[in-house]
């Protein structure tokens, strides 16, 4: 079997992605949930927004998913940075809606997985 | 063969729950997945040979089969498998694989990733979670379980 390439989308949340954060960089395969606030069939872009941020997703690579304004949808991505006006644009490989998911209930085991993976960076020795 | 070790404890088996990414089967060869849980990619195989001489290797392909059939690109699955080593890299050999559809699957299934590190194999004894989650039971009902 040919070598796994595929790179795990890292858990962020729509207010990481603002240009002064460490995740905001070319290339990087992130994974974002997020309310859809409108989407336009002809150009294959979603915006969605959580709380204040908002973001675009681009949709040209899925299929299958019905796309619903005020329905909740996570998708696995590449971030593809625009060199010119400093804004990004996800590319969505993997797309799925989510409603009934408890944002808050994410949001805090987002930063209880970050406080987690920060400690087990510091101890190598336990894996 | 044990892989893995935990603060001493070794680990042979696990479970995941986390978004398919890759699909690939080929008949009479294997099955394999690729599940992605937000912290890391894993690979996960099935053997398959419908033809083979042995009864445990053709109930392989029937669970490759019925593997193959539940999973398709972009769902949520729980696996669960026996982790193996690939040309140096770590995989997981499927025993059972089950779609997920409750949003809130993987968010549980990451605390409770998180607790059992904490709890079971104490790998930061001193470190508190207090201020993120308030006080976490060693049993009972965990503060964010839905009451049934």
């Amino acid at each position: 079997m040919a070598s796994l390439e595929i790179k795990s989308g890292a858990l962020v949340s729509l207010q990481d992605l603002r240009p002064s954060s460490p995740f905001f960089e070319q290339g990087a395969s992130l994974r974002i949930t997020g309310k859809l606030h409108e989407y336009s069939i002809e150009t294959g872009l979603a915006t969605i927004i959580d709380g204040d941020d908002i973001l675009k997703v681009s949709t040209k690579h899925l299929r299958d998913l019905t796309f619903q304004v005020g329905s909740v949808y996570q998708f696995i991505s590449e971030l593809l940075i625009q060199a010119v006006m400093r804004y990004g644009v996800l590319q969505a490989r993997v797309g799925r809606n989510v409603d009934g998911i408890d944002l808050n209930l994410y949001h805090q085991s987002l930063l209880f997985l970050r406080q987690f993976q920060a400690n087990h960076l510091n101890n190598p020795a336990t894996a | 063969m044990t892989l893995l070790y935990c603060k001493g404890i070794p680990i042979s088996f696990m479970e995941i729950v986390g978004s398919i990414m890759l699909w690939n089967l080929k008949h009479d060869q294997f099955l394999c997945f690729a599940v992605d849980d937000g912290t890391n990619c894993i690979l996960l195989l099935s053997l398959n040979d419908a033809n083979s001489s042995s009864v445990a290797c053709r109930h392989h392909h029937d669970h490759a089969m019925r593997f193959a059939s539940l999973v398709k690109l972009d769902i949520v699955a729980i696996v669960k498998g026996r982790l193996s080593r690939f040309r140096g890299a770590v995989q997981v050999t499927m025993s059972n694989v089950v779609v997920e559809r409750n949003p809130n699957a993987e968010i549980f299934h990451c605390l409770n990733c998180i607790l059992l590190t904490h709890n079971y194999y104490n790998v930061f004894p001193g470190w508190g979670i207090d201020g993120v989650m308030g006080p976490v039971q060693v049993s009972g009902r965990r503060p964010w379980q839905q009451r049934e």
